[in-house]
């Protein structure tokens, strides 16, 4: 077992005991009679010699956990699992335990458990927890308790054995974020027709000299008797980055918690949307990790004091920008502009930025208006209360700069990601 | 499985065990009774009677009645039993001052009651052990852990959870050592036949494993009492598998008990009475130990008159038993104060680090403390008898004038109580009680006068503000020390004697 902290032993009780039992032994040895001897031996093993084997069998004992982190979303429960091993010969009575719970988790309550390990044998105890808010958590050190058949002595100790438990933030439909619902992310339609898209077809057309043989529509060919081609749009790919603010600067102390939950929330329903449609999507914020998240999450996470997910598809890419909110917390040192100042650099022509903020400054708008003439798309989603550049919410749907307030309503329709 | 039902029979077949064994040495020690086979069925049969009795129908409220009619009705029964299977006697079935002299009802019969005591008292203990919450009272169950004992808010490691158990497993074992012991000096063992050993040993390792198993199941009851109250998750088949490891435990234990060497020990009472004798007469006792002995020859001198006696005479129980006696208070004597020592060096040297003792050491400290405490009182105590001498003594020696202003002192000293117009308010407030009491409005011994005046106004609304005026003048005096004007105790005292009346207006009506 690993061993922390050994706390516990008899009292003054237990002394009396060993003396009497010392006192039976004497009365043994001076009248030789077999009931003396048998009273003094049981006593002897029950005060000296049990005491001493329990404590060098509790020594052995194996306290592992069946899993070192969990994943939950809000409102879900888990079922956390404890091995125990006996590898001695001693029987336990019982063996019981109290995980180290923090508050957000069920409001701390610690649950003991209980249970008996027999000689060379195995026990599993479990306990529920419910994840309330988001969050990276930390459940430990184990306080193990071992005792005998007759309360005569109790062994504890402190196991220092971790599990995470990251609790990703709420993810909600774009409506009840009071979001349109077809909002313009991943493929867009080009403009400029230079650059067909093979796995969009639009229709088909006679076929015209100089056409690509592999263009040609053999069904379609079949069943006209007349050359036909396939006709494609033309399409390009736009990245979608997700910046989200976390400079608690920028946030209203008022509000703060609830702005700044609802910001986390806002990033994790966009980046669910988009990846759900099948299109690349990143992370970007300024935030900082929680202390328990540092070890949960990849070190490539991590650029130059700020958090930067590349976009890419999938549901495991989701989770681990899930992963990320989860663990990510407001931060004073860097401001959002320099993070839009960096970020600007780095992606191609036409990529679309979602900007996540507490309330539109009015530098957030010029950084946005100097990634649209740079040739960006940008969309701000305001989660504050108060919206300063009102004008761009009347934005059109085509707009490479458009604005949107964000409105948490009281009863979301959460979406699980599957 | 009830574990609640289950453990009042293991007491029961204990409690059966002991009596039985102790029963066989009586039997054996007192040459003029058999123990008759009938006796284990009624000592079994009360046994459980009693311990299930105990355990789920006794109560604070049981009439003394019906305890009498059950330990009357087993005693009966074994008298019955006695004279259905003994020969006639002596004596008519209605002489009972006779029976009571005879051995074959009057052992027999304190052997049930015995049993019935026995099987009794862990019942009650059991009602104990199953009403540990209500010991709990308001305390949060987070706050609550088994494992140091702190719900019975004693010290940590002041007492065991089943002390009174194995207090039991302790006493009754060394009675049946001590008997054992007296048997075996007696010389009846040597006689006995290997039957009649046997059953010995199987009552003896039965009676230990059964004793065992009860201290094992009584923790565990214990525990899922706790358990109950704290929500304590615990895990399926939990019972099962205590019951099965304890097994595992107790056959292990009484495996090695078994086995185990005996007889070996080099300094036996024998030695040491041959050893104290030899002292007695200025001898060497191991030389008379060694020596050659030859009762049949005469003795020639004085050593060897020495070597004659001790060869030819065993020494006797009671002999044995004051060595045996005399042995414990110098061992628990020296034992005593090894720690007083102990304890003394630990207070010198560890001062604030005391409350980090456990186990001997902690032991010690409070065996000191202890003995510092009593040697004050003692010393206290000495210092008032010698002040009180003193004015005896000046009472006849000085002046009268010394006398009075000595008497003076002494009354100054002494504590008054009340008196007056306080006196007699209090003594209203007794009266109401006591007539209250009469009707069947209880004080209880936890109320305070608060509480029983709000009592008596749900009895008598028709005198409330009488009560209410009452009682708050009552507390006032009593514990405010207020000033009692004539008029103010005048009403008082009317108020009181309104209220007495009122009370036993409505005991007549009740009745």
């Amino acid at each position: 077992m690993s061993v922390n902290e050994e706390y516990s032993e008899g009292g003054v009780c237990l002394a009396l005991w060993k003396f009497l039992t010392v006192f039976l032994v004497f009365a043994a040895l001076l009248f030789e009679t077999k009931p003396v001897y048998t009273l003094a031996y049981t006593f002897m093993v029950l005060f000296f010699f049990s005491r001493r084997l329990q404590q060098s069998c509790a020594d052995q004992l194996k306290v592992v956990r069946n899993a070192s982190t969990t994943h939950l979303f809000p409102d879900d429960q888990a079922t956390i699992e404890i091995r125990l091993e006996n590898p001695s010969w001693l029987p336990f009575a019982w063996v019981s335990g109290v995980d180290g719970k923090p508050t957000a988790l069920d409001g701390g309550k610690r649950d003991k458990w209980v249970t008996a390990l027999p000689p060379r044998g195995m026990a599993t105890a479990s306990y529920q927890i419910t994840a309330a808010n988001r969050g990276v958590y930390v459940l430990g050190p184990l306080d193990i308790s071992v005792g005998d058949f007759f309360g005569i002595t109790t062994q504890s100790y402190r196991v220092e054995d971790y599990q995470t438990v990251v609790v990703y933030p709420t993810v909600c439909t774009l409506t009840d974020l009071a979001l349109p619902s077809r909002l313009p992310f991943g493929h867009a339609r080009a403009q400029q027709k230079i650059y067909p898209d093979p796995s969009r077809l639009g229709g088909v057309r006679p076929y015209e000299p100089g056409d690509p043989l592999r263009s040609i529509h053999w069904k379609a060919t079949a069943r006209e008797r007349n050359l036909q081609v396939k006709q494609f749009e033309h399409t390009v790919t736009i990245t979608t980055m997700i910046l989200l603010n976390l400079d608690e600067r920028d946030y209203d102390v008022h509000s703060f918690y609830v702005d700044t939950e609802l910001a986390i929330t806002t990033a994790a329903s966009l980046a669910a949307h988009i990846i759900g449609l099948g299109e690349e999507c990143g992370l970007a914020s300024n935030g900082v990790f929680t202390r328990h998240a540092v070890d949960e999450l990849d070190d490539s996470y991590r650029h130059d004091g700020v958090l930067r997910i590349s976009p890419r598809k999938g549901y495991s890419h989701l989770m681990s920008i899930f992963t990320a909110l989860a663990g990510v917390e407001c931060q004073s040192s860097h401001g959002f502009s320099e993070l839009i100042d960096d970020l600007g650099r780095h992606y191609s022509f036409g990529s679309l930025f979602l900007l996540v903020v507490p309330v539109d400054t009015g530098a957030i708008v010029d950084k946005a208006l100097n990634l649209t003439k740079l040739g960006y798309q940008v969309q701000i989603f305001v989660v504050g209360t108060k919206v300063i550049h009102r004008h761009l919410l009347q934005q059109p749907a085509h707009a490479s700069l458009q604005m949107f307030q964000v409105k948490q309503d009281t009863k979301l329709n959460f979406v699980q990601p599957r | 499985m009830k574990l609640k039902h289950v453990v009042p029979s293991l007491a029961a077949l204990f409690s059966f065990s002991v009596v039985s064994l102790v029963g066989q040495y009586i039997s054996l020690l007192y040459g003029g009774w058999t123990f008759p086979v009938w006796l284990f069925a009624v000592i079994f049969l009360v046994s459980f009677e009693s311990v299930y009795f105990s355990a789920f129908f006794l109560s604070p409220r049981t009439p003394i009645t019906v305890r009498l009619l059950e330990v009357g009705s087993a005693v009966g029964a074994v008298y019955v039993i006695v004279r259905l299977t003994l020969s006639p006697l002596a004596y008519e079935w209605f002489e009972l001052s006779q029976a009571i002299r005879d051995p074959y009802v009057i052992l027999p019969a304190l052997l049930t009651l015995a049993a019935w005591f026995m099987a009794g008292g862990y019942g009650q203990q059991f009602t104990v052990i199953h009403k540990l919450g209500d010991q709990l009272g308001d305390a949060s169950a987070s706050t609550v852990s088994w494992e140091y004992e702190s719900l019975e808010s004693r010290d940590y490691g002041v007492t065991m959870a089943i002390e009174y158990f194995f207090w039991r497993l302790f006493g009754y074992g060394f009675l049946i050592g001590v008997l054992a012991i007296a048997a075996s000096r007696s010389g009846v063992v040597d006689d006995l036949s290997r039957g009649y050993r046997l059953g010995l040993g199987v009552l003896g390792i039965g009676g230990l494993s059964v004793g065992l198993i009860l201290q094992g199941a009584v923790y565990l009851f214990r525990l899922e009492t706790i358990w109950s109250y704290t929500g304590t998750r615990v895990s399926e088949g939990f019972q099962k598998d205590w019951f099965k490891n304890l097994a595992i435990f107790v056959i292990a234990v009484v495996g090695i008990v078994s086995i185990a060497p005996v007889n070996y020990s080099p300094i036996t009472y024998d030695r040491l009475s041959q050893w104290a004798i030899g002292l007695f007469q200025g001898m060497d006792p191991f030389t008379v130990i060694e020596g050659d002995f030859q009762p049949e020859s005469p003795p020639h001198s004085n050593e060897e008159m020495v070597e004659w006696g001790i060869g030819e005479e065993e020494p006797s129980f009671w002999f044995a038993l004051v060595m045996f006696l005399y042995f414990l208070v110098v061992v628990g004597g020296i034992a005593l104060l090894v720690l007083l020592a102990v304890g003394f060096f630990l207070v010198m040297l560890a001062k604030d680090e005391l409350d980090k003792l456990k186990g001997m050491p902690q032991l010690a400290v409070r065996i000191y403390r202890a003995f510092t405490a009593a040697v004050c009182g003692g010393l206290m105590a000495l210092r008032d008898l010698w002040g009180r001498g003193k004015n005896v003594l000046r009472r006849y020696t000085f002046s009268p004038t010394d006398t009075l202003s000595a008497e003076r002192t002494h009354k100054a000293g002494k504590k008054r109580g009340p008196s007056g117009p306080v006196l007699h308010i209090r003594q209203m407030f007794q009266r109401i009680v006591r007539t209250g009491r009469e009707v069947g409005i209880r004080m209880g011994p936890g109320q305070t006068p608060q509480e029983y005046g709000e009592l008596l106004r749900e009895k008598l609304p028709s005198v409330n503000t009488e009560i209410q005026f009452f009682i708050q003048s009552y507390n006032e005096v009593r514990y405010g020390k207020r000033m009692v004007e004539p008029e103010w105790k005048e009403r008082v005292m009317e108020q009181g004697q309104e209220i007495v009346r009122q009370i036993k207006a409505w005991g007549k009506e009740e009745q």
